[in-house]
């Protein structure tokens, strides 16, 4: 009898020695086509936030092993470059789509067409999406890790109050709050330690006109479309008007005058103590942490209010951060499969991209929700992304986390103000001389908003020297010849 | 007790000067010569070894590697390229008042503390002098950045209080050298005084007390017996400052920004932006390349000099 009870006992608690992983238990670890994925990443979970874990996750859905190279992000893209340069290969790597495109026409990236077309999870994916990523020989070389995104405008709400204002809707309103936030000490503390603007335009080496798009309007200072055709944008007639509106900003003493040299991270510092009243930023992810850190810097009391463009002025849309993989690699369709096929699977493939591991990085709630965990690395901090944005999933993925208003306002005002970007892909000028316009374009913006020339004298002298770094030939690159 | 098996000179054939084959030689030292084994090799490993990779100056470097062999190409377009010449002259002028500005001081700060006679007062102003030497330039960039602020550093506040308009220090072209200067001396000059210190105490007291005797004072004793016995040190380490005037970055580095370029781009961070940021790695390498030869040419002609001015050098 007892002999009976135990086998009985056994055949009872089978199920559950089997399924003993309880959460796991719809995953059946699959035979690997490959046994290992090398891959250089930027923007994935920390490994202080449990990227071990991540991984190891990744290594039961797929059967792969995952080894990660995740260099430091200021210097991300040159740890990449010189790593390839070395031999030291991965099999899939993250970069920019300006960077990407250089591996693809120096032929260290596959053609992803074929894969993308086998592979059923992508068939969701919108072509026209896809498309903006193409190459000029019409292939697709990398894939986007998710949409582009962009910034928007995020101003002090409760200063605004203090002053009797409202959020500005047109330039001269934004002035006058500009103004307002510089000389009337918003901030109560009786000392003139308040800017209205800040903002930065250098970052990666790259003149950036992203952060300050209610200032620029319609102008931009970079290589952009315009009408169907490629044109250098500092060198356009709207370019000088923006000079101007710099120039009169700055000297009436109403906008941070380290604008030239801020990193974003100083910009950001600057909102978050209460040093300036409006900056551009990110949005999704980045719109919770603004509120989140301006509370931690200024106090609980501080509000943090995204604003819609002023009338002229257009968010942009960035293209996104994408995937290339190597033409070292043996098998890349599997590692496409295993990778991008995975992270656009509406399963659990797509969960773990966006969402990280149930119990380290989220916690499932009732039906489809789920609620991001405090960070492991500072329970302090709750968790707001492990890698893809949930606002930025390609196939419309299920927004499944409980959701901050404000995230989900800065998100909504920029998902209906701006307007996208193109793929900046030159050629061999165009990869000499980028630097070096970059430079340029900062040095003449810095020149013209100090006041040391005029807008139409720095106009001149940018065009002047601009040629001797062949921008024609440039543009001409980008437009395919 | 341990035997001592030491080679003994003084009884060795060796010492006393009979002639022996180089293998005989090299057995009989074999133990001296097994301890260069880890010098010799950190230098082959990490000075010599990435000397094959001059090769990459020679050739079109794509991403994956060699792509083209073009020859001299790259050192041609060298030639004609502004942005390096004035990366070149910036170096030179950047290094060069550097290196004579803090010579100047280092060997004025070394003369007025050898002149200290408490030894507690003169080991204080030491090592207040040293300090600034042990911070890292990132954090020296840092602390200045704040000081200089336009918008919240103290120097602007005071400018500001006395009615003046404030000064961004770090991007305009006439400031941004002074100021690179003025911390090149604040962060270097302490320690640079610690040779020429060293030298003073190598002076023999009995020459100051002679010329006492013969009714020299402090300002004649010091023009007529320290500056003439500290002039080979001057000399050498004159030498050595030029060895490195072409090898400047990170002072430069953490404290330029594309606003001052023109006066702050100098060729190591040249080599750098080029070579690793924007991964043009030939041309990089080929600039690194000129660079040294430069450097080489400079230390030669140098000892040259010297040579014939006090008819000995150091090499």
């Amino acid at each position: 009898m007892k002999k009976i009870s135990i086998i009985l006992i056994f055949f009872v608690m089978l199920p559950f020695f089997i399924f003993a992983e309880g959460q796991d238990e719809d995953i059946v670890t699959p035979t690997a086509p490959i046994p290992k994925i090398k891959a250089v990443l930027d923007v994935v979970v920390k490994v202080h936030d449990d990227q071990a874990a991540w991984a190891a996750k990744y290594k039961k859905l797929t059967g792969i092993e995952l080894e990660i190279l995740q260099p430091t992000h200021n210097k991300y893209e040159e740890k990449l470059k010189i790593m390839i340069a070395g031999g030291d290969i991965p099999d899939i790597f993250e970069t920019m789509p300006t960077f990407a495109s250089l591996y693809a026409k120096e032929g260290a990236a596959v053609a992803l067409d074929g894969f993308i077309a086998a592979n059923p999870n992508l068939a969701s994916v919108p072509k026209r999406l896809l498309d903006s990523y193409r190459s000029q020989d019409g292939k697709l070389y990398f894939f986007p890790l998710q949409l582009g995104g962009g910034c928007v405008g995020y101003i002090r709400k409760d200063w605004l109050d203090k002053l009797g204002l409202s959020i500005p809707t047109t330039y001269d309103e934004l002035v006058n709050v500009m103004e307002a936030f510089t000389k009337r000490d918003p901030d109560g503390d009786g000392q003139a330690n308040t800017y209205g603007y800040s903002a930065t335009l250098m970052g990666d080496g790259i003149f950036q006109d992203m952060y300050n798009r209610n200032i620029m309007l319609d102008a931009k200072g970079n290589f952009f479309v315009k009408n169907g055709k490629w044109v250098d944008g500092f060198a356009q007639p709207e370019m000088k008007e923006a000079l101007a509106r710099w120039q009169k900003l700055y000297k009436a003493g109403i906008i941070d005058p380290e604008i030239f040299t801020n990193q974003t991270s100083d910009m950001r510092e600057k909102f978050f103590q209460g040093r300036t009243g409006i900056v551009e930023y990110w949005v999704a992810s980045w719109a919770f942490k603004m509120q989140r850190d301006t509370h931690a810097a200024s106090g609980p009391n501080a509000v943090v209010k995204p604003f819609a463009p002023v009338k002229g002025a257009k968010y942009l849309d960035r293209l996104a951060r994408v995937f290339c993989i190597s033409t070292k690699t043996k098998n890349p369709k599997a590692v496409f499969d295993n990778w991008i096929g995975l992270m656009w699977d509406q399963g659990p493939g797509q969960e773990l991209f966006v969402y990280g591991v149930e119990g380290i990085h989220h916690k499932k709630l009732g039906g489809n929700k789920v609620e991001f965990l405090p960070s492991p690395a500072n329970p302090k901090i709750r968790l707001s992304k492990i890698y893809v944005e949930e606002f930025y999933q390609i196939n419309d993925g299920d927004i499944r986390s409980k959701q901050d208003a404000i995230t989900d306002e800065a998100t909504r005002i920029w998902q209906k103000n701006s307007e996208p970007l193109s793929l900046e892909a030159g050629g061999d000028v165009y990869n000499r001389y980028i630097g070096e316009i970059h430079n340029l374009r900062l040095e003449i913006f810095s020149k013209v908003t100090k006041g040391d020339m005029s807008p139409d004298e720095g106009m001149r002298e940018y065009i002047r020297k601009s040629k001797n770094f062949q921008v024609d030939q440039m543009i001409r690159e980008l437009g395919g010849k | 007790m341990a035997k001592n098996n030491a080679p003994s000179i003084q009884h060795t054939s060796l010492a006393v000067g009979k002639p022996r084959s180089v293998l005989s030689r090299f057995l009989y030292y074999k133990y001296f010569y097994l301890m260069l084994v880890p010098g010799i090799l950190f230098y082959a490993l990490f000075m010599y070894w990435p000397y094959i990779e001059i090769r990459q100056a020679l050739w079109d470097w794509g991403v994956l590697g060699p792509k083209d062999f073009i020859g001299l190409k790259n050192f041609a377009e060298i030639m004609k390229d502004e942005i390096f010449w004035n990366a070149f002259r910036n170096t030179f002028l950047l290094s060069g008042v550097r290196i004579v500005l803090e010579m100047f001081a280092a060997i004025i700060l070394a003369l007025l503390l050898n002149e200290v006679r408490k030894s507690y007062i003169k080991r204080t102003v030491q090592t207040v002098l040293y300090l600034p030497h042990f911070l890292s330039w990132v954090v020296t960039a840092s602390i200045f950045t704040l000081i200089l602020s336009p918008g919240s550093g103290f120097v602007n506040a005071i400018i500001k209080t006395m009615g003046g308009t404030p000064i961004y220090f770090l991007t305009e072209e006439f400031w941004w050298p002074i100021v690179y200067y003025f911390l090149r001396l604040w962060h270097d000059t302490g320690w640079a005084t610690i040779v020429f210190l060293a030298a003073l105490a190598g002076v023999d007291p009995e020459l100051y007390e002679a010329s006492w005797i013969d009714g020299a004072g402090r300002i004649k004793q010091m023009w007529y017996i320290t500056l003439p016995h500290i002039t080979t040190t001057i000399v050498i380490v004159l030498m050595i400052n030029l060895s490195h005037i072409f090898r400047l970055f990170e002072p430069v580095f953490v404290l330029q920004n594309p606003l001052v370029s023109n006066v702050s781009e100098v060729i190591m961070t040249y080599v750098y932006r080029r070579g690793l940021v924007q991964g043009d790695f030939d041309y990089g390498i080929a600039v690194g390349l000129f660079n040294s030869v430069i450097s080489l040419v400079l230390v030669v002609g140098a000892n040259l000099l010297v040579k014939k001015i006090r008819k000995e050098g150091i090499f």
